[in-house]
């Protein structure tokens, strides 16, 4: 399609510039995740206990195999220039699959011109597609799903249930092992299919022959993934019931009486929604609003119309989960207030992004003497007004930013240590419990994941718990144990072991201490640094 | 010249053309050569029977219908149909001493002493016939020996160059051997014998891989070599005071007349087409002998191919029932028939590029040429291959991977066993023929159901060369899985048919082909089904060993779990690689892109590979035909 390769290309160098920068003030690693994304990936072959197994089990695999190439660099696992990368493709993907749905949709250029700056004018986008978090490839299946699904539904020629699977199937087989929403999108983009197919006249089980089509990747994608966590975990519902799921982690919410939203629908729209204001942005979701309530009027419940209530599906999903208690989400209009997991409605913007392309679409054809420039001008100047507000004060106004600065300043010490270690390591081991409570820093210290015992070593890491003095040179853990925590997989199982071990403290000593973390180093091997103390807090 | 302008002149004083009419027929005959009268007729100036009418008065002789009339059955025994063919007459009748001979040419006086050479002194007494009277008396006439030849000659006269027999004993009986081997081992010791499974398969795989790459590598260099042999031939002929550039097409009236064979066979939706597909090559069409065959229970397709009332170059033959009932077998009774000095087979929805049959009679003109000046030690070329590629190839998805196959096949893997010497497997069109080579190779094996690639090969065991030509030819993909796996099964059986046939005795095949033929032979005949047979097993071993090793325990040693993989991934991704490197080249990147979907593609091959297996031993001859006009009229732009 015209015009294809220079979307790709344009998005591509807005999504390097905006790697540039954040890469160039070390952003890119503000999330925890971010930096979990990335070490999970990277001890896919770099770990003493190399192989597939390290992936799961509440994330899903995806994001971890595409990054598994360039993380074996180390240059580009240490800055997360692997993730810009990644995440600079997908943004690349996301907007030609977005052009090509407009496109496919009818929309003229000013229309298409005006969705595409709604994505790649979005600063909490761009931000999360220069991380190793899993919106950008979620973002960027979920769009090429709707493109391929625009284009066997409103082809001038009557496409096969291979180019269905191939188009649409195998995008949304990307998302169902990217993210939990692709697999709402699955069961919405089947019942769009058969709508299609039946409205076309055709034949029911040309209807089942397609959606069997469209759902047959992400069915056989979803039942290897069951059958992983089957063979793994000996439960194929681990990534929904095990020790690290979703399940698992709102249970201490609940404990602790702070998952109000679940039951509560209308609370859970209101923070649903607030999260929604501050990513997308109020002129985009005003703009949004009108559109939707335009094209409903104009196009009723057609195909087209259809499409874009596609896009929502993740929106829809994410209330539902917010609803049932299998997700949380905080923020200004929380209790308590915050920011936490607010970037999980990105996957809302390329929804809006239709929206507004739609509602200028139709104010062309609605009012043939509004010059349609001037139109698409002022809805430009707008959103450049939005960008200008969010700028006055990005940490607070974009609730995604909020986030990332909140762990910045959560991590300020952790990520010092690591520096610190990155410049002291001498080789010999690693003992460090990098999935308690904000020790996921293995980007920063920047050392091959090989050199570490942890908990995705298996029985090596107990068998260095046991003996750390004949394993490891090198032990990292919080002095005293975590208290305040998300999940009880977040207490510190090397801090179980040894704080009050007293052989350890024969055999170690504290070489490094910030906050309520330290590093040990074994006592018997030479050269030791001298003890440096810093003050900080990780809370 | 008198003759001709005596028949021009007599149709034009008898108002049966215009002048206007004579002039561009004899504008025609001088830049083509040929008969003024068949000009007349192929410019559509006067009728087949109002010609031989006016030729008939010229020549002082009666016209016979030789449709209701035939000839005497006994009396036209006398000629062969060759050389009745050849001539332009057939011994008619005989009444008491006179025979009476029907002529489609003047009776001349050295015709009349060929007459009685052949037939025996006689009074002569001529009739006039047209030509399509002619050879169809002809043919009637002869029909058993047509049979003979087009589906018994080969078996009869070469029946170790024949499918008929099918496996010999021992061919039959070694495979059940191995495999009872293997199951005995597996019982004995299953660790070992399912490492012997597991490293079969893979370097079947891996060989069938690694000769598919080796061939397509070596299409730069190919290409380089071609470049620096054209170089140093242009300062040759610079040296020699010629021409820098030999020219390569010759004139109108110097081209020699060219059969092209149509097999069609339950095809009535399609064969209108062939007409206007054949009628936009760029040859003297009065030069052109094209015959559409027919078999005579098609109803439907025998009378769409008459209501279309082809024009004069263009022959419906209708072969008589038979079996085994192929397309092989059609040729071969179309080659029986056949006037041209060249021939070629093109299927009823072929596009070939319009000078592709001026590109062949250059290919075999240049090799007459370099072997006549001793420039060539290379065998004799006897047939030349054209591309195929896709019309309708971003139809749907298995039109784009057979696209991908097909690009891989014609542009990297022909050309690169051209440049190394192998015996090429033609494919199933576009392959054309000198025809004395193709007579005396025995022509096509009916009984092979895929008579191209064995033709080929017979052509290396024969001592002759077969050579490709960048020319190409548009053609259906087959868009239907179910049809495509019936058409796949033929041709992987064919294969199989082909090893079988040639490797009767490995050691006196090896003697007449070389080394290359040998690597050829073994390397893609024998490698690609049973790479298709094994494609299942190793995926399957690969998974399974790795699910075994991890989590059941299964314990077989590391570096046979390691070498499976990585030689699986490598293989698959060497094809995937190359496949799109072909098809990008020859379609675009969304055609070539798609070649990430090539292990899928390739189950879809060991579905037929297993599935024509089955077939070798049960139904070995058996023909599933490929049905053509499943995409209708679509056309994509992706070759262009």
């Amino acid at each position: 399609m015209p015009g294809s390769l220079t979307v790709f290309v344009v998005s591509c160098v807005v999504g390097t510039v905006a790697s540039v920068y954040t890469v160039r003030t070390g952003s890119n690693l503000d999330y925890g995740d971010a930096m979990a994304h990335l070490t999970i990936s990277g001890r896919i072959l770099d770990s003493k206990a190399p192989g597939l197994q390290q992936l799961g089990t509440v994330w899903l695999p995806l994001p971890h195999l595409l990054l598994l190439p360039l993380v074996q660099n180390l240059y580009l696992f240490r800055t997360g220039v692997a993730a810009c990368i990644l995440g600079t493709l997908c943004l690349g993907i996301a907007a030609t699959a977005l052009f090509r749905t407009m496109a496919r949709l009818g929309f003229g250029g000013p229309a298409r011109l005006v969705g595409l700056a709604v994505l790649l004018a979005n600063p909490s986008l761009l931000y999360a597609f220069t991380t190793a978090l899993t919106e950008p490839v979620l973002v960027a299946a979920i769009l090429a799903c709707l493109a391929g699904l625009a284009g066997w539904a409103f082809s001038s020629r009557k496409l096969s249930g291979g180019e269905l699977a191939v188009f649409a199937g195998i995008p949304a087989g990307a998302g169902v092992l990217t993210r939990y929403e692709a697999w709402a999108l699955v069961i919405s983009g089947s019942i769009f299919v058969a709508i299609v197919v039946v409205r076309r006249g055709e034949t029911l089980r040309r209807a089942l022959v397609c959606v069997l089509s469209f759902a047959a990747v992400p069915f056989a994608s979803i039942c290897w993934w069951l059958a992983y966590n089957a063979a793994w975990y000996g439960n194929p519902l681990e990534f929904l019931t095990g020790n690290y799921s979703a399940a698992a982690f709102t249970e201490v919410f609940i404990q602790q009486g702070q998952l109000t939203t679940k039951g509560n629908p209308g609370l859970s729209f209101e923070i649903f929604g607030w999260a929604l204001l501050e990513t997308a942005g109020l002129v985009p979701l005003v703009l949004a609003g009108v559109g939707l309530i335009v094209t409903t009027a104009r196009w009723g419940l057609s195909d087209r119309a259809l499409l874009i209530w596609l896009a929502g599906t993740s929106s829809a999903f994410l209330l539902f989960s917010l609803t049932s208690g299998q997700h949380i989400m905080v923020n200004d209009v929380s209790l308590p207030t915050g920011a936490y997991n607010n970037r999980y409605v990105l996957s809302a913007v390329p929804w809006v992004a239709l929206l507004v392309a739609a509602l200028v679409h139709e104010v062309r054809g609605l009012a043939r003497g509004i010059a349609v420039w001037p139109t698409v001008l002022a809805v430009a100047a707008l959103l450049v007004g939005q960008n200008l507000w969010w700028a006055g004060d990005p940490g607070e106004r974009m609730t995604v930013i909020e986030e990332a600065h909140s762990g910045r300043v959560a991590f300020a010490p952790v990520k010092e240590m690591a520096t610190w270690l990155h410049a002291n390591y001498d080789g010999g081991g690693i003992l460090m419990d990098e999935s308690a409570d904000k020790l996921a820093v293995a980007p920063v210290i920047g050392v091959p994941i090989g050199e570490y015992y942890n908990r995705a070593t298996g029985d090596l890491f107990d068998d260095a718990l046991a003996d750390p003095q004949e394993y490891a040179r090198w032990v990292v853990m919080h002095r005293v144990q975590v208290t305040n925590y998300a999940t009880r997989s977040a207490l510190d199982m090397v801090t179980e072991e040894m704080a009050e071990d007293p052989q350890f403290a024969t055999d170690y000593r504290l070489v490094y201490a910030i906050s309520d973390l330290g590093v040990y180093r074994r006592i018997s091997d030479p050269e030791d640094p001298p003890f440096v103390e810093k003050s900080g807090s990780t809370s | 010249m008198r003759a001709p302008l005596e028949i021009g002149q007599s149709l034009l004083s008898s108002g049966l053309i215009t002048e206007d009419q004579l002039e561009a027929a004899l504008l025609r005959q001088r830049a083509e050569g040929g008969h003024l009268g068949h000009q007349l007729v192929l410019g559509g100036a006067i009728g087949r029977r109002e010609l031989f009418d006016a030729l008939a008065e010229q020549w002082g002789a009666p016209r016979v219908d030789l449709i209701a009339e035939p000839p005497d059955h006994d009396l036209v025994q006398a000629v062969s149909y060759p050389v009745a063919l050849r001539e332009g007459w057939v011994p008619w009748k005989r009444d008491g001493d006179q025979l009476i001979v029907a002529t489609t040419v003047a009776p001349t006086r050295a015709v009349e002493e060929r007459v009685l050479e052949l037939c025996g002194p006689a009074e002569l007494s001529f009739r006039v016939t047209t030509s399509w009277d002619l050879w169809r008396a002809i043919e009637a006439a002869h029909r058993h020996t047509l049979l003979f030849e087009s589906q018994d000659r080969l078996a009869t006269e070469r029946p170790l160059s024949s499918a008929l027999e099918g496996l010999t004993r021992w061919q039959r009986w070694s495979p059940v051997v191995a495999v009872l081997l293997v199951l005995v081992g597996i019982v004995l010791s299953p660790r070992t014998g399912f490492v012997l499974v597991l490293a079969g398969a893979n370097i079947v795989f891996s060989a069938a891989i690694l000769f598919k790459t080796l061939a397509a590598v070596l299409v730069p260099w190919r290409r380089a070599h071609q470049s620096r042999l054209r170089h140093a031939e242009v300062r040759e002929r610079q040296r020699r005071g010629l021409p820098p550039i030999w020219r390569q097409r010759r004139a109108d009236a110097d081209l020699p007349t060219y059969t092209i064979l149509i097999p069609v066979y339950n095809e009535a939706n399609v064969v209108a087409k062939v007409v206007e597909n054949i009628g936009s090559l760029d040859y003297p069409k009065s030069k052109l002998d094209v015959m559409l065959l027919l078999e005579a229970d098609d109803e439907e397709t025998i009378a769409v191919a008459r209501a279309m009332r082809p024009p004069e170059y263009v022959r419906l033959v209708v072969v008589p029932p038979g079996k085994p009932q192929t397309k092989p077998r059609a040729c071969n009774y179309g080659l029986a028939l056949a006037r041209g000095e060249f021939a070629v087979i093109f299927d009823a929805e072929d596009r070939p590029d319009s000078d592709q049959l001026r590109q062949a009679v250059a290919a075999f003109d240049r090799d007459d040429l370099e072997r006549a000046e001793g420039l060539s030690t290379k065998n004799p070329l006897a047939v030349v291959q054209a591309s195929l590629y896709y019309y309708n190839a971003d139809y749907n998805v298995l039109t784009r991977m057979f696209a991908i196959e097909y690009a891989h096949w014609f542009e990297a893997m022909l050309p690169g066993m051209d440049a190394a010497g192998l015996p090429l497997p033609l494919g199933g069109t576009s392959n054309h023929f000198r025809v004395s080579a193709l007579q005396s190779m025995g022509a096509w094996d009916p009984y092979n159901v895929t008579e191209d690639a064995d033709a080929g090969l017979r052509a290396s065991v024969q001592g002759f060369r077969v050579a490709v030509i960048e020319s190409g030819t548009g053609e259906e993909a087959c868009s239907q899985t179910t049809a495509w796996i019936r058409q796949r099964t033929r041709w992987i059986k064919g294969y199989l048919v082909t090893s079988a046939v040639n490797t009767r005795h490995p050691l006196r095949f090896a003697r007449q082909v070389g080394v290359r033929g040998v690597v050829g032979m073994v390397g893609l005949i024998m490698a690609t089904p049973l790479a298709f047979l094994a494609y299942p097993l190793a995926l399957g071993f690969t998974a399974a060993t790795y699910v075994g090793v991890q989590f059941i325990g299964l314990d077989l040693p590391a570096w046979v779990v390691g070498t499976s993989i990585t030689t699986f991934l490598f293989g698959n991704a060497m094809m995937i690689v190359s496949a799109a490197i072909a098809a990008t080249w020859r379609y675009n990147w969304r055609i070539g892109a798609f070649a990430i979907f090539t292990p899928v593609y390739w189950l879809l091959h060991s579905v037929a590979a297993w599935r024509a297996l089955y077939q070798l031993v049960r139904d070995p001859h058996r023909w599933e035909k490929t049905p053509h006009g499943l995409t209708e009229d679509y056309e994509s732009d992706a070759h262009v």
